[in-house]
């Protein structure tokens, strides 16, 4: 036994070192570093992390030695991924270690922001909301109070009593639905598009249209935009609710409604009347007249229910003189 | 015995060496010490991300959307092996749902993302994606976890241009790849020096910043016919 006690005193320290599961868990972060317990609750740190901290002892980076071997890559840096690894092939590769033998002063800029991300799209119907108050019915919700827009009485009045009239206003809360991960609310900005994506064009504009989502192209990719109305487009993607009113019928997906014409579907406006069951992420909320409204794509749509569950009906609104 | 007590003395003398021999690049921290500080400048963000999980047995792979307001608003909705999910956190609860199931939970939750994440992966063995780069104190965590974090080169993922670094221990080679232009994380690979067949990358995309995001959209409320269902605990 005495034989092996060198073995067995290696084999404890070996297995010491492999208990840590690099894929169950991920790095270890100290809390006394500044995990969440950290967290200044101040209103000037509204980070999502609190700020970037260090600990007081680290010596500055600057004294850190640059090893030798910055150029060479680990060696066990160039095994080959695992068999299983389905990231796409412009991913798959390694980076190539640079021969840069010097530390690379160029500066890097924190400010820097990706050209584009922050692209919100002017919504020309924001000044029909001049004026607006905004208050907090129940602390969660933020909901615009709009003085400046009534429910069209011509539309509402003559059909009040038939199928297009309007129900009864029942409050429910916005609850954003989510399209599934092709789908990408207003302003949105991607660097690449999905090579399913096509291009259809109004106006002279061009726009990239895939999965019910319209953007529009810029220099350092593209920004999702409201669904232009008229624009004709082939398919439509799966989930789209069918409504028919007045004998007309419309396709809705996304906050966008279609009429199909020819085999295609052309945008068009929402409907009056039109119920759905699906407003999309990024709508917001306006009290009009004491009740709420659920804004999206500059369309009003009322909150109700029926048989249990939560709908909206399209009210079309008029400015008020 | 004599032998064998100094050859155990010299293979852990070693082995010690081994483990506490540092190697740091100034550029690599340096880099690292820009992104955590990029992140947290954050206010607010939204991305996407690609994740795949394997080892021996399985593979995970799913693509997440995920939405964080400062402190305290999360938004997380994940396809992917493991079925459709949604993460809601509006900085009182905690809500989950399985679109495949039609089930859910809502738990009490502590006041701040990073206690949040902390918590439910402990408890409930929930990850967030990529979760460690949001730790404000991750170039320590990395300088303190690893022997080696070097500088590696330049190079174009997915037609963005990054800085790559690597860093090892023992157990586990970490590459980040950082996009040169936002300072904002693109790609992370953990690989296991143990078992070769054990990886975790991480791809980013769609990053927004500062994006107005409504308290609504961090807001769960449980679909017609839900059921809601336990949380099962991790212990």
């Amino acid at each position: 036994m005495k034989k092996y006690s060198h073995i067995i005193i290696t084999a404890i320290l070996l297995l010491g070192l492999s208990t840590s599961d690099v894929m169950a868990q991920r790095m270890k972060h100290s809390s006394s570093r500044g995990g969440g317990s950290q967290i200044s609750r101040s209103s000037a740190s509204r980070s999502i992390n609190g700020g970037a901290k260090r600990t007081m002892n680290r010596s500055k980076t600057s004294t850190y030695n640059k090893p030798k071997t910055t150029a060479r890559r680990p060696s066990s840096s160039s095994k080959t991924r695992p068999n299983s690894f389905k990231r796409k092939s412009t991913t798959k590769k390694r980076p190539v270690a640079t021969n840069k033998t010097k530390i690379n002063n160029k500066k890097t800029s924190n400010n820097t922001r990706v050209k584009g991300g922050n692209k919100s799209i002017k919504n020309s119907g924001n000044s029909i909301n001049s004026g607006n108050t905004t208050i907090n019915i129940d602390n969660s919700r933020n909901v615009r109070v709009n003085n400046n827009v009534r429910v069209n009485n011509v539309h509402g009045n003559s059909y009040y009593n038939g199928h297009r009239g309007y129900y009864p206003y029942s409050y429910h809360g916005y609850s954003g639905y989510h399209y599934g991960s092709s789908w990408h609310p207003t302003g949105f900005f991607i660097a690449a598009i999905a090579t399913t994506a096509i291009i259809v064009s109004i106006n002279n504009q061009k726009y990239h249209y895939d999965s019910g989502v319209y953007y529009t192209q810029s220099s350092s990719g593209y920004t999702v935009v409201n669904p232009p109305t008229n624009i004709v487009v082939n398919t439509l993607p799966e989930g789209v609710e069918n409504i028919t009113i007045d004998g007309a019928s419309y396709s809705y997906f996304g906050g966008a409604f279609y009429i199909k014409e020819n085999g295609k579907y052309r945008v068009v406006d929402a409907p009056d009347g039109a119920v759905i069951t699906n407003i999309p992420e990024g709508a917001t909320e306006e009290e009009i007249g004491g009740e709420n409204y659920v804004v999206y794509n500059y369309t009003y749509y009322k909150p109700f229910s029926q048989n249990g569950k939560d709908m909206y009906q399209v009210v079309v609104m008029e400015t008020v003189d | 015995m004599m032998k064998n007590i100094i050859f155990t003395l010299v293979l852990c003398g070693a082995l010690f060496t081994s483990c506490n021999s540092k190697e740091y690049d100034t550029r690599a921290i340096n880099s690292l010490d820009t992104m955590t500080a990029a992140i947290g400048e954050l206010k607010a963000c939204s991305y996407t991300i690609h994740t795949i999980i394997a080892n021996d047995s399985i593979e995970i792979n799913k693509m997440s959307d995920a939405y964080m307001r400062g402190p305290d608003k999360l938004y997380v909705h994940t396809v992917g092996t493991q079925g459709e999910r949604g993460f809601w956190y509006n900085g009182k609860s905690f809500a989950y749902f399985s679109y495949n199931k039609n089930e859910y939970d809502i738990i009490d939750a502590p006041n701040n993302i990073l206690k949040l994440i902390d918590t439910i992966n402990e408890t409930y063995g929930i990850d967030f994606p990529a979760a460690d780069f949001f730790y404000p104190s991750l170039t320590d965590d990395i300088l303190e976890n690893y022997n080696s974090v070097l500088f590696t080169g330049e190079e174009k993922i997915d037609g963005v241009n990054c800085v790559s670094i690597e860093a090892s221990n023992d157990r586990e080679i970490l590459q980040i790849w950082i996009d040169e232009t936002t300072n904002l994380p693109h790609r992370m690979v953990m690989e296991s020096k143990i078992n070769k067949n054990e990886f975790y990358d991480v791809v980013f995309s769609n990053w927004r910043i500062d994006p107005s995001l409504p308290d609504l959209l961090f807001e769960f409320q449980p679909s017609e016919g839900s059921t809601q269902v336990k949380f099962q605990t991790k212990h």
